[in-house]
């Protein structure tokens, strides 16, 4: 019985782990401007996603180390260097975005305005991280972010035309008055969001943190290979919503006020209500795995002690890098800086920096160094190069993408 | 990367990155982007009809008073930018009768958009939200026209 709770748990803490202030932010400006053509992508990100994250994860359970650790000793200092430099800087700027959605989050509750926010924020984030356990925050900012799923009865209370929506995941184009250009670089921008590179670090880290062992690695492929993908019909949904609600009525999104407003015309004030409290879970729950992950990544790299079982006088290092990134982070938001422009940001260098994380990761699941004769087989290899393809395109075509189209103006 | 691929090919790989984004600016320059002045009237049009959605559904009974009030501040923000954004453009001859009629909707949206923030709940809420959605119209047909001169 415990097991089956177990499983059920992870499944569910996936689901709702999986949706951050990249994802809600990209789908919501993805269906209010291009409806659900942009759906395919979705797709892709979230099988890519599922597949590194397993690898990830399978390289912890088998071997006991988490995957930088790991990706430093098999592919040396430089090329350690190279994927920390590029996955901080990325987790870094996502931290921050997040830190900003949990104090939009909070406007749309109490109509204080965000800024008023960021310090006590962050000031909770830095005691939650430091005095509650590793399972309780999983738990606990997963299980909450499931109230995101009101955006799945949102779209089905709305009651659109089917037809018509899944005319528009068929076509594949945009018919909007958008360019091709334009509707390129959110494709880049929403696999970027969809693969974000600190939720596999996270996820290796945090195997680690709960000493998964070879008898979790199925529980590694349940979490992953059900919970993603239905973290992934939230994102689908999200975009639904705006798809029905907003790009009739001629409203591109460009505030997270305008990705929750369909809910509350679908659901009224109490549906609202339970969205708010959702995304305000997911982002929470996203700036802790953000800030953990920046940590890890950082002591796993440097060799020091890490991880949040032990104490601060235990690994100093690694709570003082903990402290620093929140530090930083609730900095860079005081300035007043739109939280959904660094969030735009965010996801867009995600995308650039994909290579130098998932490149790697495949590396080390194919040494029996590691992970004895688990390595990957040669369907998974195929679908893993093919993967590396898409993300090297996807890194190559951001920037210039970027700059041709003003930021996706 | 610079472990995996060999010295030569990763000096290389940094060239045809450079010439990819220099190439990007070229063509950006060279009209390939949205046209701006179009671009800047739709993120109004939006606006507008954001802070029409925002009345309608608070006065509904859909939305808290703090979310819409919200949704009308960064719908005013948004506005500014624009109104802003477009009359600092310059354009060619075959733009500058869009941009003046652009200028002359967006004094009238940012008139309601006051409103709106002001009236949020009360009897005028109604004959806002016709305001503004004539606003969002307007704006609309001026972006097509503008992204048409081009």
């Amino acid at each position: 019985m415990s097991k089956i709770f177990g499983v059920a748990l992870g499944i569910l803490t996936a689901i709702g782990g999986f949706v951050d202030i990249g994802d809600l932010v990209t789908n919501a400006v993805v269906g209010s401007r291009f409806g659900l053509s942009l759906v395919w992508v979705v797709v892709v990100g979230v099988i890519g996603i599922s597949l590194f994250a397993h690898m990830s994860g399978k390289v912890t359970a088998l071997s006991g180390r988490a995957t930088f650790d790991i990706i430093r000793e098999r592919l040396g200092p430089r090329a350690a260097l190279a994927n920390l430099t590029g996955s901080m800087a990325m987790t870094l700027l996502t931290l921050m975005a997040e830190i900003g959605g949990v104090a939009l989050a909070l406007q749309l509750l109490s109509g204080v305005v965000p800024v008023a926010y960021v310090l006590p924020v962050a000031l909770l984030l830095w005691l939650v991280l430091w005095r509650v356990k590793f399972s309780i925050l999983e738990n606990v900012a997963g299980l909450m972010g499931l109230l995101l799923v009101a955006f799945i009865v949102a779209l089905f209370q709305l009651g659109p035309d089917w037809g018509e929506l899944g005319r528009q995941v068929v076509q594949q184009t945009p018919d909007t008055g958008e360019n091709g250009l334009t509707y390129a670089f959110y494709a880049v921008a929403l696999f970027g969001a969809a693969m974000t590179p600190y939720e596999v670090f996270f996820f290796s880290s945090g195997a680690a943190e709960d000493h998964w062992t070879k008898q979790d690695l199925w529980l590694s492929r349940l979490n992953v290979l059900i919970g993603f993908p239905l973290g992934g019909l939230l994102s689908i949904a999200i975009a639904g919503c705006a798809a029905v609600v907003l790009l009739p009525a001629g409203i591109g999104v460009s505030s997270l006020s305008q990705v929750v407003a369909p809910v509350g015309v679908a659901l009224g004030v109490a549906g609202l209500v339970v969205v708010l409290v959702g995304v305000l879970a997911a982002t929470a729950g996203a700036a802790i795995e953000t800030a953990l992950s920046c940590a890890y990544s950082i002591a796993q790299f440097a060799g020091w002690p890490w991880g949040k079982r032990l104490r601060p006088s235990q690994a100093p290092q690694f709570h003082a890098v903990l402290l620093g990134v929140i530090v930083i982070g609730c900095l860079v938001m005081l300035s007043g800086i739109d939280p959904i422009m660094v969030t735009e940001f965010s996801v867009v260098f995600s995308a650039v920096a994909l290579p130098l994380t998932y490149f790697p990761i495949l590396v080390v699941a194919n040494d029996p160094q590691y992970v004895g004769e688990n390595t990957n087989g040669p369907l998974l290899n195929l679908v893993a190069m093919i993967y590396l393809v898409i993300v090297m395109v996807a890194a190559l075509a951001a920037i210039p993408l970027m700059i041709l189209t003003n930021m996706g103006a | 990367m610079g472990a995996v691929l060999p010295r030569a090919q990763v000096g290389c790989w940094r060239h045809w990155l450079a010439l990819v984004v220099m190439c990007s600016v070229a063509l950006a320059g060279c009209g390939i982007a949205k046209d701006p002045l179009s671009v800047a009237v739709g993120d109004a049009g939006s606006s507008a009809a954001t802070a029409a959605l925002a009345l309608e559904q608070h006065a509904q009974g859909r939305l808290t008073r703090s979310t819409a009030e919200t949704m009308i501040d960064d719908a005013r923000r948004e506005a500014a930018t624009a109104a802003k954004q477009v009359t600092q453009l310059t354009v060619g001859d075959q733009q500058a009768d869009i941009q003046q009629d652009a200028m002359d909707v967006l004094a009238r949206a940012a008139r309601h958009l006051q409103q709106a923030a002001r009236d949020i709940g009360s009897d005028r809420a109604e004959e806002l939200i016709d305001e503004l959605r004539d606003d969002a119209d307007a704006l609309a047909e001026l972006e097509s026209r503008a992204a048409a001169s081009r």
